[in-house]
């Protein structure tokens, strides 16, 4: 089991706007900003930042062409805990449905964040034998159906459910803050899965968050944005 | 029409208080309050429709606005004529049977709420049977639909199906469905009315299809008068 303090998580207050639709650069209201720093603060508080992976050797798995370019492939979750969606649905409760957006976005860039850090350990686990890795993808992105829920939850196993996280027979993971992924692991040179981004995308035409050309989920992410270069590192 | 500014501005800036306070101020000085409806605060609300639709406010302000407006309305509401809320309806609401996101549904809600409709929210994870029961209970105007996943959304077209078989589906109760993954070409598939991107297209729509409605039944009164 892979464990953090909510210290270790870094929540960036951009990526949350990015979440929110707000364009970057563009200023946002000080009483948005003064919200959202609140409700940063008050994340810190609630989330629970765990994850685990394990590997599988790739010609163990049912031939998915998805894995074929693989010698080894890692399954990771990662999950904040339940708290924060409670404190969110609370919130709407109480009529503040301002507060509970935020809060809501904040959880979501807090469990990238956390799929983040186990990303790093499996990256660090690959190196360590000599492996190179893809970027991570996930069930229900790009050409991976969600479907592939079933494949991922058999191989971690009892695992998950001891860092918190179920998945339903409608393939939904509770806590609903908790993201699945798999990364290719080999010594050639193998294809990135989620290349087509935002292209081979169901929610193309009118997703919200593609207005600055980023793309919703970290997972598919390319090169040129650095980031996961910086995690490979 | 005096105020009809400054409330439509205070609305638009999320300003609670003021938006209260002015249409308290607009009552105590003898204006219409169906007046203070159709001049001030509607069209503060739909000018905050027009600033999302535009990228000029985002969900935040829009909750924000959405409780301004509930505040003028709840100030106005004593004073209401059962005609002058010519928008209002009833809508039932919920996420679909193996569903638990209930951010999008929620904010739907609020929407809804704040613009003077009743909302009964199911909650999560409803099964099509409770989504039939509540519309024969409460007899809305909508049943809405909600869900986050391919996997949920497939358990949309149960609900449509059992609301057919019982004589349910038409006017009054229409479906309206949404979330992520879900978009136009579904809704037409399954035989949903409405399909809104998000929730102030939603309540955009649906005061369009009651207002239409609502002349479509004075015409037809006319006529068989
Ligand atoms: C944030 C996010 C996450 C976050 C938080 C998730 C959560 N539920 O809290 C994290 C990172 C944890 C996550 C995880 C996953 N995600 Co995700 N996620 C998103 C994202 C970017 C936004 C969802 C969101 O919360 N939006 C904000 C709310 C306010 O919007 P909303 O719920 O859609 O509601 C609005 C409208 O849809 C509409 N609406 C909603 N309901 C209704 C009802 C009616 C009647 C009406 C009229 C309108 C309406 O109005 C609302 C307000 O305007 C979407 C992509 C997107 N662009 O939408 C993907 C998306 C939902 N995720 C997706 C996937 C696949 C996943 C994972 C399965 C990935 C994985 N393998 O780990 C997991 C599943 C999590 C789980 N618990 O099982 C896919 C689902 C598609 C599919 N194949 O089923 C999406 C669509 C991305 C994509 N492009 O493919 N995700």
């Amino acid at each position: 089991m892979l464990k953090w303090g909510p210290a270790d998580i870094a929540i960036n207050s951009d990526e949350v706007l990015r979440y929110l639709g707000y364009k970057p650069g563009k200023r946002i209201s000080s009483r948005v900003e003064r919200m959202l720093e609140r409700e940063i603060e008050a994340a810190y508080r609630l989330i629970v930042p765990r994850g685990y992976f394990c590997t599988v050797d790739a010609p163990a798995l049912p031939s998915i062409r998805l894995f074929q370019d693989a010698e080894k492939v890692a399954f990771g979750v990662a999950t904040i805990g339940s708290r924060l969606e409670r404190k969110v649905n609370a919130l709407f409760q109480q009529g503040e449905a301002a507060r509970g957006v935020l809060l809501d976005a904040v959880g979501s860039v807090a469990a990238e964040a956390v799929t983040d850090l186990v990303n790093r350990e499996v990256n660090r686990y690959a190196s360590g034998l000599g492996f190179k890795t893809t970027r991570r993808f996930s069930p229900g992105y790009g050409p991976w159906h969600v479907d592939g829920q079933h494949l991922v939850f058999q191989y971690l196993g009892k695992a998950a459910g001891r860092i918190g996280i179920t998945l339903t027979s409608s393939n939904l993971m509770i806590p609903l803050k908790s993201v699945s992924f798999a990364v290719k692991m080999g010594r050639g040179k193998m294809e990135e899965i989620n290349l087509g981004r935002c292209a081979s995308c169901s929610m193309a035409e009118r997703c919200p968050f593609r207005h600055d050309r980023r793309l919703c989920t970290k997972a598919a992410f390319s090169d040129s944005s650095g980031r996961n270069a910086a995690v490979r590192r | 029409m005096k105020y009809s500014w400054q409330i439509s501005s205070a609305i638009q800036a999320g300003e609670v208080d003021r938006s209260r306070e002015l249409v308290t101020r607009s009552l105590r000085e003898g204006l219409a309050p169906g007046e203070i409806l159709d001049k001030a605060l509607m069209p503060g609300m739909e000018a905050v429709g027009e600033k999302f639709g535009g990228g000029e406010m985002f969900l935040p302000e829009v909750m924000l606005s959405a409780s301004a407006f509930q505040a003028g309305l709840e100030a106005l509401r004593p004073w209401l004529k059962a005609d002058d809320a010519s928008f209002r309806g009833k809508i039932v609401l919920g996420t679909v049977a193996g569903d638990i996101h209930d951010l999008g549904k929620n904010l739907v809600a609020a929407m809804f709420t704040a613009n003077g409709f009743e909302v009964i929210d199911l909650g999560v994870n409803v099964p099509a049977e409770r989504f039939v029961a509540a519309v024969e209970e409460h007899r809305p105007d909508l049943l809405g639909l909600s869900a986050l996943l391919t996997t949920t959304m497939s358990r949309m077209p149960e609900v449509i199906r059992l609301l057919q078989k019982r004589g349910l589906h038409g006017d009054p109760c229409r479906v309206i469905i949404g979330g992520a993954p879900v978009n136009e070409e579904f809704a037409a598939s399954i035989g949903a009315d409405l399909y809104a991107e998000n929730a102030i297209e939603a309540v955009r729509m649906v005061r369009r299809l009651l207002l239409r409605r609502k002349r479509g039944e004075a015409v037809a009164k006319v006529g068989a008068g």
